[in-house]
């Protein structure tokens, strides 16, 4: 019996904006019942793709299929409406004529009545909204629509939902709110979730698996935590904030910058630098010896981020948890933690 | 906070409340010619023709909304939304024929389709036909009527919808295709619903024009209330019935304008939060692209193509010397008449706005509101609505003139432009009211209070900051004006002097006589000049539509 892939399957698709190649043979896989990341700044082409994977746009080439059914190669190209696809806007996109009840039921017009209504009441209910049946959706405010919108969405049922920068126009706290209620639903219902983002932070919070785009080339796919501690190259690396490069040239010579064992979380790049991350730089207030000076303190709430210039004319991240017993200026011991 | 000193404010209220009350002296006789006897002429009229120009004014105006919202709505959607060879030539060409009036459209339209015309001649020469062998449609009927206004008036309604679909957020469609709806589905559930304000804002300014239309119903020789007007005045000779007649016409015109305001009184709009998505075409296949040029191709055909080529194939086979000496008189006071009515206009606006700008008070507001009026009263209402206030002044100061100094100064007014221009400057003040009223919109208050500061008198800062901001806006209203009023047909027809032709008015009475291949020459020189506005217009409207690079 042939392999069924559960969930979304994205091979090889290339996409051209006139000259300008918008996607290089992007491919990416997310599982029934997960939530998988495509992390880029803006221009990196992670509309386009989302926008491919519902039909809105053509590419030049390349497949998609979802849960082993094919919407997309050389001989198929599925409409958008014939796809079993969800797509949530970043600006909602609340049909402004249509009350909250007619938006979310706007797609499953082919019910019957009473079918329609239960359903509704059903997404009302999940998206804890139980009241706003007849609002309109300018009377709503931002969460509340996009709430709206992704009920509208997941009403039709679809097998693969696709979020396009969803919680960006809402502050912090209803963020995280949003967020969690979204992807509760979303893992409930077993729909596989592709988001897009360009928040490292709303990355780590949602999934665990993520593919980073620039430029429209997939420049590193893999679990978080991977991405995170073992980077294979610096640009990756600074995508989630500060990192500390070191030559493994001079740490394998034996002529290490700083004292002790370094980290096995750690990553290497291929023309031989050693990436770390700042939480593996150890500091110590100096009995005696000290080997370095804080120059610049930025507190991060529950932690602390120093840079500090060794002696050794070296500049290094340190990060330690608040309250923090240095100050810019003082003197300090700093150390690899392994 | 008040700017201004009361005497300020009460004097520029008065001042533009006699302007106002000048301007509106036409509609006042009109509606006072209910109370006044019309000697039998409006039981006449009652017994014997007034149902047929009910029936026939409301069968046209439904006819020609239908028609105008179904090609105005599906071109509109279809260059929007459908990506096909000649998609930008045609999303402008399709407002051209606004540049033609509707009477010389029924003029070329109905000569082409006539007994004697090229179509039906070979089709006869083809089949070998005699006359009563075959059925054709009548070009000079109602049905064709209302084809030929249809041609004519649907850019008002393909404007209105192509300006509203290019703001629509796209992103509203694609929901609504991701949300499992097709392409058509949409349209009637999405696209619609939220265009409709604008398809009726484009169907009501259609609707009016009908109402107001006269030369082309009077050709193709359909009883309307317009026409009906202009017959009960030259043949009965009753000002009174005609009055009492465009009475009837002023209580439909500004029902229809309170139902409008009723309707979208608070219309939401479909606002969205910043970013649009930008509109995705359809790639069509080789039929698809077939159907969509034609649908698109054909109206501009009809109402524009087809009318030029006949006219400039009549020009080039009759133009004898003497059409084109007659083409320069009458181009001549064309020009002329109509460059005193932009001025006068122009004039008025900018002196009526600048005094709102300085004394935006509400009284003052309404005053103004109401010098625009005119523009939505029919050119043959307002025509008939000045011969008697006219005649009144004209007589008065005859007399006065005659009593005081012994000279006898006759039809000064109605025997001279001036007459013709007071008539142009009622209905089309409104005109260059709007324009320049949007580019005062435009200059920031702060800036007149920084000329204040500086040391700027009023005048100062008029001629200083406003005119020079101003001076586009001065110069497309002029331009509106001076075009709108080289078409006017049943206003310069019934208040020109007498031996006073123009180009207008020449072109009608050829064509009235079956003489229509001498007139051919001055129909072009006026859809000449109905381009230039035509050009401007595009400009506004399609510069909208330039930022659409790629994501």
């Amino acid at each position: 019996m042939m392999e069924v892939n559960e969930g979304l399957e994205v091979n090889s698709v290339s996409h051209f904006f006139d000259q300008y190649q918008a996607l290089d043979e992007v491919s990416l896989q997310v599982n029934a019942g997960s939530v998988h990341c495509l992390l880029g700044a803006s221009g990196s082409g992670k509309s386009t793709l989302l926008r491919i994977i519902a039909g809105l746009e053509r590419p030049v080439a390349g497949e998609i299929k979802v849960n082993g059914l094919t919407l997309f190669d050389e001989q198929t190209n599925k409409l958008p409406e014939k796809r079993p696809v969800g797509l949530v806007f970043q600006q909602y996109a609340l049909f402004p004529h249509l009350n909250v009840s007619k938006n979310i039921g706007y797609g499953i017009r082919h019910l019957k009545r009473e079918q329609r209504s239960e359903m509704v009441d059903k997404y009302l209910h999940l998206i804890e909204l139980p009241d706003s049946r007849d609002a309109m959706p300018h009377e709503l405010s931002g969460g509340e629509q996009q709430r709206v919108a992704l009920a509208r969405a997941l009403c039709c049922e679809p097998e693969v939902m696709l979020l396009d920068e969803p919680f960006s126009n809402l502050d912090s706290r209803l963020r995280a709110d949003l967020r969690r209620l979204t992807l509760r639903l979303l893992k409930d219902e077993n729909v596989a979730t592709l988001l897009v983002t360009h928040d490292p932070q709303e990355a780590f919070a949602v999934s665990e698996s993520m593919t980073i785009l620039e430029r429209g080339k997939v420049i590193r796919v893999g679990n978080v935590r991977d991405l995170y501690y073992k980077p294979n190259s610096l640009q990756v690396a600074e995508i989630f904030g500060p990192i500390n490069s070191f030559s493994l040239h001079r740490l394998n010579a034996g002529v290490p910058p700083l004292s002790g064992q370094v980290a096995e979380l750690a990553g290497v790049t291929e023309d031989g630098v050693l990436l770390l991350r700042p939480e593996f730089i150890r500091l110590q207030i100096p009995n005696g010896v000290s080997n370095a000076i804080v120059r610049e303190s930025v507190n991060e709430g529950s932690t602390t981020l120093l840079l500090l210039e060794l002696d050794a004319e070296l500049n290094v991240f340190a990060r330690i948890l608040n309250p923090a017993p240095f100050v810019v200026g003082e003197r300090v011991f700093a150390s690899f933690s392994g | 906070m008040r700017r201004y000193r009361t005497p300020e404010i009460l004097g520029w209220t008065c001042f533009n409340a006699v302007i106002v009350i000048a301007l509106l002296l036409p509609l006042g006789d009109v509606l006072l010619s209910v109370f006044r006897d019309s000697g039998g002429v409006w039981r006449h009229l009652a017994e014997t023709v007034l149902f047929r120009y009910v029936s026939n004014t409301a069968i046209l105006a439904v006819g020609v909304v239908t028609t105008t919202v179904l090609i105005g709505v599906t071109s509109a959607w279809i260059v929007t939304h459908c990506e096909f060879p000649g998609r930008s030539i045609v999303q402008w060409a399709l407002i051209l024929p606004l540049a033609i009036p509707s009477y010389l459209l029924a003029y070329a339209v109905t000569d082409f389709f006539q007994f004697s015309g090229p179509v039906q001649t070979m089709l006869r020469n083809v089949f070998q036909w005699e006359r009563g062998d075959y059925w054709f449609p009548a070009a000079r009927s109602l049905p064709g009527a209302i084809c030929i206004l249809s041609a004519g008036l649907y850019p008002y309604v393909y404007l209105a919808c192509r300006t509203a679909l290019l703001q629509l957020d796209n992103a509203m469609i694609q929901s609504s295709r991701t949300l499992g709806v097709g392409m058509v589905e949409t349209f009637f559930r999405v696209t619609f619903p939220l265009v409709r304000p604008a398809v009726l804002a484009g169907a009501m300014l259609v609707l009016m024009e009908t109402l107001a239309e006269f030369g082309a119903v009077d050709y193709c020789a359909v009883d309307t209330f317009a026409t009906g007007v202009y017959r009960t005045w030259l043949s009965h000779g009753s000002l009174v019935g005609a009055g009492q007649l465009s009475a009837c016409l002023i209580v439909v015109v500004s029902s229809l304008l309170l139902g409008q305001r009723f309707i979208s009184r608070n219309r939401r709009v479909a606002t969205n939060n910043g970013a649009q998505l930008e509109v995705q075409r359809m790639q069509l296949g080789t039929f698809g692209k077939i159907t969509a040029s034609l649908i698109v191709w054909f109206p501009v055909l009809l109402g524009f193509l087809l009318p030029v080529f006949i006219f400039v194939e009549m020009t080039l086979e009759n133009g004898d010397q003497r059409a084109f000496e007659l083409l320069g008189e009458l181009g001549l006071n064309s020009i002329q008449v109509s460059l005193v009515a932009a001025i006068v206009c122009t004039t008025l606006s900018l002196v009526i706005m600048s005094s709102l700008r300085r004394c935006p008070e509400a009284l003052n507001r309404i005053i103004v509101s109401g010098s625009g009026l005119g523009y939505a009263i029919p050119g043959i209402v307002i025509a008939i609505g000045c011969l008697s206030p006219l005649f009144l002044v004209e007589e008065t100061i005859a007399d006065w003139s005659l009593e005081m100094f012994g000279q006898d100064i006759g039809f000064w007014l109605t025997g001279s432009i001036v007459g013709l221009v007071f008539g142009y400057v009622c209905r089309f003040v409104a005109v260059s009211n709007g324009m320049v009223r949007s580019g005062y919109e435009r200059i920031s208050l702060t800036l007149d209070d920084a000329s204040f500061v500086l040391g700027r008198g009023s005048l100062k800062t008029l001629s200083g900051v406003h005119l020079p901001l101003l001076s586009s806006g001065i110069l497309v209203a002029s331009l509106m004006v001076f075009v709108d009023s080289m078409k006017e047909l049943p206003i310069t027809l019934v208040l020109r002097p007498f031996n006073f032709d123009t180009l207008a008015v020449r072109v009608y009475q050829l064509a009235s006589d079956e003489r229509l291949d001498e007139a051919a020459a001055s129909a072009l020189a006026i859809i000449f000049v109905g381009l230039i506005p035509v050009f401007v217009l595009s400009k506004y409207v399609f510069s909208q539509n330039l930022h659409s690079s790629p994501k």
